[in-house]
């Protein structure tokens, strides 16, 4: 075979491989809303045992961390705005801005990669690890849909954690950074409050909070499907974790500069 | 009678390689057969076809009448509630205990917790497993281990049991009686039994039936008299066999 011919032959399999994995992502996500419906319509039960333990991974598991960061990009955001705010002679703007950068962008990124490193890698090991166990087997042979059993759970617990971080994202950072000007500067925190009431309105609070969900959806699909992609080595689960959070955070990156777009206005 | 599982002209390819050719094979109720081969041969690939694990590359499955390409997710849940089976492996799940496993089947039953639990601890007095219930599986012996899966297949009461590389594990009290067990199981509830194994003893003495498997190629199947004698005809069938033992 020519070097071309190899290369095409290679080119083509990645690009089978992305439209297969797609293919899985939507597959995994179809399973999940069937699961809740089942749930909603009463058909089905939520396995509250699993339920509570996802919960406790997605969100309490990285609180005290993602509380500690929230501070220290709050004292960051803080000391830079403090720097500028000698500069211009807008402080109204310039604290809208950043009140603005906070709420859209940094705090649903920030809880997007704290629940990508831990509850991602944690269901792409999961699944993996079913995988390589015959675990999956077990639950298949069982009438048990592997995906109900682990995607469905963790998917709502990151859901309804994420949502829950954002907010406290915001007001840890907001906080942190108004408490700073408010200590160095002098800036009064209502001086803070009105530059955010005049920048921001219901369409970018509601950004805010959709965000953290689509990032904690994508990280989710990107989990399941690496996970399902495992294969009879055990190497194979570690480079699942890797690939996962990589590409969480690629997917994420890119979400996100749809969301720019879409909303500039 | 009734055709349990039903195999017509089965193919599969792994890698550009064909692994099972050509398998036409029909099992009844309440009939036990048993699948003998050289490792490599495909008996697990072609239990895990008849499971529903995997999809033929080509031919026909029908099993419990009705052809696993063409059902609905939810009644794929049925069939395979009525379907039990032991992976060669184990296939029970570590975060979860003894009791948890068992009743896992169960689950979608819609009975309640305390019903299931009395099922399970049912079950796992018939096959000696008391006092595991709150043991994980990574705390049993493989044989105690093999025992507990055993009993999962076997807790919705299924029509057809699969069994990969059955007594594997297991010490000579503890084959006695699952041998017995199953035997029991296939009066009461006409539950058909297809295993793999790689003994002759104890394993053989409950197959009503035997298959020879080389090579993804079924060499044989029919009565163990019917094998003997064929095995004095057919020279490729003897070194498969001679292989396995």
């Amino acid at each position: 075979m020519s070097y071309m011919a190899f290369k095409l032959t290679e080119e083509n399999r990645c690009c089978t491989r992305r439209l297969e994995n797609i293919g899985l992502a939507l597959l995994v996500l179809r399973d999940c809303v069937q699961l809740y419906g089942n749930i909603l319509l009463g058909r089905s039960r939520l396995d509250l045992k699993v339920f509570v333990d996802d919960l406790r991974e997605a969100g309490l598991s990285i609180l005290f961390r993602l509380t500690v960061v929230a501070i220290i990009v709050g004292l960051v955001i803080g000391v830079q705005t403090e720097n500028v705010l000698g500069e211009v002679n807008v402080p109204g703007l310039l604290l809208g801005s950043v009140g603005l950068a906070i709420i859209k962008h940094f705090a649903p990124l920030l809880v997007g990669l704290f629940v990508a490193g831990r509850s991602g890698i944690a269901l792409a090991v999961r699944i993996g690890s079913m995988v390589l166990n015959r675990e999956a087997d077990g639950l298949i042979v069982n009438g048990i849909n592997p995906i109900h059993y682990t995607v469905g759970p963790m998917l709502l617990a990151m859901l309804l954690m994420s949502f829950a971080l954002a907010v406290w994202t915001d007001l840890i950072v907001l906080a942190t950074a108004a408490l700073w000007l408010w200590l160095q500067a002098g800036i009064p925190w209502s001086l803070f409050q009105d530059s955010l009431r005049d920048m921001l309105d219901a369409g970018d609070l509601l950004i805010s909070v959709v965000k953290p969900l689509v990032f904690a959806l994508l990280v989710a699909l990107i989990a399941a499907v690496n996970g399902c992609r495992v294969s009879r080595e055990v190497e194979s689960v570690s480079r699942a974790a890797s690939r996962t959070m990589i590409s969480a955070i690629a997917a994420m990156q890119l979400a996100n500069l749809l969301f720019v777009f879409a909303f500039a206005g | 009678m009734t055709a349990i599982v039903k195999l017509e002209n089965v193919f599969q390819h792994i890698g550009g390689r064909c692994v099972l050719e050509d398998i036409t094979l029909r099992i009844e109720g309440g009939e036990s057969f048993a699948l003998l081969g050289p490792n490599g041969a495909g008996k697990t690939l072609l239990l895990r076809l008849i499971m529903g694990l995997d999809r033929p590359s080509a031919g026909h499955i029908e099993i419990l009448g009705k052809d696993f390409a063409h059902v609905s997710p939810a009644e794929m849940i049925r069939l395979r509630h009525a379907i039990g089976m032991v992976i060669q492996g184990g296939s029970l799940l570590n975060g979860l205990s003894v009791m948890e496993n068992l009743i896992l089947p169960l689950r979608a039953s819609g009975f309640s917790t305390e019903r299931m639990q009395r099922t399970a601890r049912l079950i796992m007095t018939q096959l000696r497993l008391d006092g595991l219930e709150n043991m994980r599986p990574y705390e049993l012996s493989g044989g105690l281990a093999r025992k507990v899966e055993l009993a999962r297949a076997l807790i919705c009461r299924p029509l057809l049991l699969l069994w990969d590389e059955l007594l594997d594990g297991l010490d000579p009290a503890s084959v006695g009686e699952i041998v017995e067990h199953l035997q029991r199981e296939k009066k009461t509830y006409n539950m058909a039994l297809i295993f793999s194994t790689h003994q002759t003893g104890g394993a053989l003495t409950i197959a009503d039936r035997i298959g020879v498997l080389e090579r993804g190629r079924l060499l044989f199947a029919g009565s163990q008299q019917g094998l003997e004698a064929a095995e004095r005809r057919d020279l490729e069938l003897r070194f498969a066999l001679k292989g396995r033992l």
